[in-house]
């Protein structure tokens, strides 16, 4: 053959087509420099941060990216990042999951496996000394709930009181935000608060590392199970990034590094869920968001 | 308090170098005391101040903090606020641990609270006046720690401001307890270092007053021996430094020297005076105010005494006094003598009889003196007696004789008269023995010759008057009668020396005593008034009571002012006078400015009239005369006729 435009085209396109199939296979140090964005938020992890970061900086470097840890303190702002593209992965709760997802597309990637099962309960917890036995009883106390949009730090004792026939702004004298569930074990043992709801994975990890803290609280009541606070990615990240993010995490727990980090957080390993673990979280925010609907309705008092 | 009284004797009592050395320690522990006291005082200002300034810069940071989080009334960001500041603050600040920090709304509502199960969300305290006074904080204000924190602290209570606009206070609670028991430590070693400073100076304390007493201890032996009396004894005191004390150690064995010394001289001199005083050949004996005998001198053996049975008895059991002294004067006890009349004796001479415990009385011419020179045993009477037995034996015999020569010079006289007389009896009776005698011339003859008898009668009655033994006797005595019969006998030596006598004064002049004594002397007056005017002259005689006399003849140092009732009689001639440089030696035995004459006439008329307690002066001018003055005491007596003044011319 002559070495004519054609054949140049065509040697080029056969260059460009197997360097594109090769490039999927190429090892991690040679991919692109560009920094994963990785959204941590407080309220989960305020008490163990440096470990998710740990565990962070490993997804990185299975997936072969270097990673930028964006901390933020509220699910909103995670919420924003997520839908500005502003963030690649984040580690969210389920609420803010079913909300993004059917707000722009947010979609799932694993889910931490947490005493066998991607599940976890809402505890009510009140201090030691306290007289409550459940939460009727603190009524007209001061509540703590973490972020306005957790599932089980506001949400799930909200549809409590909601099928009571109450709600938080008339059953507690008061409730604050913390932010943080953590902060919520805290507030409870120092009688900051009479109560307050917490993540039980949360409570459960810090009665292991800091049982002092959590000996001076009460679980008074537990919620059903509801699906794990999910690892969530944007709409539109690379599908092959996602397969690896998602591979990396589920094989996180047989690396010998993986393994010990999560063996620290007290994860047993990362699961892919379905969508339809989180439907009783839809559920119960149907429920509260009508019943305010219904409040708002309401002819104001004069 | 009486416990305190013991022991501050105690104290006291201890030796000198204790009470260095406890002062010393004192001393130490009371400059180290103090230093320390005002050295805390000034660090606790220090570190109150610090606390403060502390304090308020952590309130006002704070408040700064959390301006944003009071706006969104971020319930547990303020409460996170809080407690971080409580927990960093309290290990920073040099042990004042923050007890709490507190967030209060404008309101006054707790918002936040380090410890929340102390402080709910929501408390409101109305009515307490420290959280009113924290609310009303315009800027960071100190205000007491409540009291239910039972310890010590402050608060500071900043407003949390946002452009002006108070949106809450921020309170810091601070406890002292830690800086106070800080200060209490730092006491505490000061008073442990103190101990033990004071306890390491008690050794230097006792080394240096060892070294400072024992030399004052050696000295303060040596004194003891001194007042014991041992001088010689020992070493003199040693004190090696030429310090103070060693000083004192030198001047001290000076002392102790001179004063060994002088006692030495002392005893000497005492010995000497002892010698003297014994050795004299003088009565010398001392009384006290009581007149008991204190000392006498070894003279008083020869009296047959043993001095040591002398001393304590009264005096008057050795000496007599003559009866002249005895009456005169007006103090005396007849029965027994005091020391007035001793003291009567004082500054004069008198003559003592001294009764011997064996052998006859002795005689002495006592002078008494008064010692009263502050002495502690009260004034003290000096009595020095010279023994005069023999010399008064001597004297009378010399009184004698002198009578005698004046006898004979009246013999001389008497004969005169008598020889006259008899001259004309025995012309009378040689012409009666005639014939041709008529019975008128024997009438007359006989006449004349009977007078005769009559006068040489009368001379040998006067004689016989004279002729008397000499004792003394003191009686009542007419002074002028005595002078008539001086002037018989001396009349002859008037009349051939064409001399007048004119009596002037007093007719009663009686005095109390010797009628032969006084007519001696005033013979011997007469006489020697006679002598004066050989060429003829006036014989003056003034008589008259006194009550007072200035005595001293003129060979008297003083004259004495004797009051009471005494007779003066002046005995004046107009001779030539006596030169100046005679007068004193008039009255001393065996002067005489005659060419005959034994002088002794003038000193026995002096002793006679002494005895008499009264006084004879001399009073000359050359050229003009001499007037010799006779006083003596007076005396009671019966009227006498009145004399008339005039010649009286034999």
């Amino acid at each position: 053959m002559a070495r004519t435009p054609v054949f140049r085209l065509f040697t080029s396109l056969i260059g460009c087509w197997g360097f594109l199939l090769l490039l999927p296979s190429l090892p991690s140090s040679v991919a692109a420099t560009e920094p994963l964005r990785i959204g941590i938020t407080g309220v989960l992890v305020e008490h163990n941060r440096a470990l998710n970061e740990q565990m962070i900086t490993y997804i990185g470097e299975k997936v072969g990216r270097p990673v930028e840890i964006l901390h933020r303190k509220s699910y909103q702002e995670m919420s924003d990042l997520l839908e500005r593209g502003l963030a690649d992965v984040a580690f969210v709760c389920g609420l803010p999951y079913v909300i993004d997802r059917e707000k722009f597309g947010e979609e799932l990637l694993v889910s931490p496996v947490f005493n066998g099962k991607p599940r976890y309960q809402s505890y009510v917890i009140v201090p030691r000394d306290s007289d409550a036995k459940t939460l009727e009883d603190l009524r007209g106390k001061l509540y703590a709930f973490s972020d306005p949009l957790s599932n089980s730090g506001k949400l799930v004792p909200t549809y409590r009181l909601v099928t009571l026939g109450e709600t938080p702004e008339n059953f507690f004298r008061r409730y604050i935000f913390t932010y943080s569930h953590s902060a919520n074990v805290e507030a409870v043992a120092v009688k900051l608060v009479d109560g307050a709801s917490v993540d039980s994975y949360v409570w459960e990890y810090m009665n292991v590392v800091n049982p002092q803290l959590t000996g001076q609280t009460k679980v008074i009541e537990r919620s059903p199970y509801h699906g794990m606070t999910p690892v969530v990615v944007r709409p539109g990240l690379d599908r092959a990034l996602k397969r690896n993010l998602r591979q990396a995490f589920l094989a996180m727990h047989r690396d010998p590094r993986g393994g010990a980090i999560l063996k620290q957080l007290l994860i047993d390993r990362f699961e892919a869920v379905p969508d339809a673990l989180y439907d009783s979280i839809r559920t119960m925010r149907r429920v509260v968001e009508r019943r305010y609907q219904r409040l708002e309705a309401r002819p104001k008092a004069p | 308090m009486r416990i305190a009284q013991r022991l501050l004797q105690r104290l006291l009592g201890l030796s000198l170098g204790a009470k260095l050395a406890c002062t010393f320690v004192l001393l130490i522990y009371g400059v180290a005391m103090a230093l320390a006291l005002v050295a805390l005082h000034h660090l606790r200002a220090d570190m109150e101040e610090e606390l403060i300034r502390g304090t308020t810069l952590i309130a006002e940071n704070t408040a700064r903090l959390a301006t944003d989080l009071i706006l969104r009334e971020d319930i547990w960001e303020l409460y996170k606020l809080s407690r971080d500041t409580a927990q960093r603050e309290a290990s920073v600040r040099h042990g004042h641990p923050v007890l709490y920090v507190m967030i209060l709304s404008a309101s006054g509502e707790v918002l936040a609270h380090s410890r929340p199960a102390l402080m709910p969300v929501g408390t409101r305290r109305l009515g307490d006046p420290v959280w009113e006074r924290a609310l009303g904080a315009s800027a960071a204000t100190v205000l007491p720690l409540d009291g239910a924190w039972r310890q010590r602290g402050i608060e500071v209570a900043a407003p949390i401001l946002l452009d002006g606009r108070k949106l809450g206070i921020l309170r810091v609670g601070v406890t002292q307890e830690a800086m106070e028991e800080h200060l209490r430590q730092m006491k505490l070693d000061a008073v442990l270092l103190s101990t033990l400073l004071a306890l390491g100076g008690i050794s230097l304390a006792l080394v240096i007053s060892r070294r400072m007493t024992r030399p004052l201890q050696r000295l303060m032996v040596r004194a003891e021996e001194l007042s014991r009396g041992q001088f010689g004894s020992g070493p003199p005191a040693v004190a090696w430094e030429k310090d103070e004390i060693g000083r004192l150690a030198d001047t001290f064995n000076e002392m102790a020297r001179r004063l060994g010394a002088t006692l030495e001289e002392m005893r000497e001199a005492r010995e000497y005076l002892r010698s003297l005083l014994e050795g004299a050949d003088d009565y010398i004996c001392t009384a006290d105010m009581a007149g008991r005998l204190t000392y006498v001198n070894r003279k008083f053996e020869e009296l047959g005494y043993i001095r040591a049975d002398l001393i304590g008895r009264n005096f008057c059991e050795i000496l007599a006094l003559p009866d002249l002294v005895r009456d005169g004067c007006r103090h005396a006890c007849r029965d027994r003598m005091s020391c007035e009349t001793l003291f009567h004796l004082v500054g004069r001479t008198e003559d003592v009889e001294l009764r011997g415990a064996t052998g006859p009385a002795r005689l002495a011419v006592v002078s008494v003196t008064a010692l009263a020179d502050g002495r502690p045993e009260g004034p003290m009477v000096l009595m020095i007696g010279k023994d005069i037995t023999e010399r008064r034996h001597l004297e009378e015999q010399l009184r004698r004789s002198e009578r005698l020569a004046a006898l004979g010079v009246l013999a001389g006289g008497v004969a005169h008269e008598i020889r006259n007389p008899l001259a004309g009896i025995r012309l009378g009776l040689e012409a009666l023995e005639g014939n041709g005698v008529s019975d008128t011339e024997r009438r007359d003859i006989l006449a004349r010759v009977t007078g005769d008898v009559h006068r040489l009668n009368a001379v040998v009655t006067r004689m016989l008057g004279l002729a008397r033994t000499p004792a003394p006797q003191r009686v009542p005595t007419d002074l002028w009668r005595l002078v008539d019969r001086a002037l018989f006998f001396v009349g002859h030596h008037l009349r051939s020396r064409r001399i007048t006598v004119h009596r002037h004064g007093e007719a009663r002049l009686w005095v109390l005593g010797d009628p032969d004594q006084i007519q001696q002397v005033l013979l011997n007056l007469l006489l020697n008034a006679a002598e004066a005017m050989p060429d003829g002259g006036a014989l003056r005689l003034v008589g008259r009571r006194v009550d007072s006399w200035s005595g001293g003849a003129v060979d008297s140092s003083e004259p004495i002012h004797i009051r009471g009732d005494w007779v003066e009689l002046a005995v004046g001639d107009t001779g030539p006078g006596i030169r100046p440089e005679d007068l004193p030696q008039l009255f001393t035995p065996f002067f005489t400015t005659k060419d005959r004459g034994t002088g002794l006439g003038l000193f026995i008329c002096r002793r006679i009239v002494a005895e008499h307690n009264g006084a004879l002066t001399v009073e000359s001018t050359p050229g003009a005369g001499t007037t010799v003055t006779l006083v003596l005491p007076a005396a009671e007596g019966a009227d006498a006729p009145a004399v008339e003044a005039g010649h009286d011319a034999a």
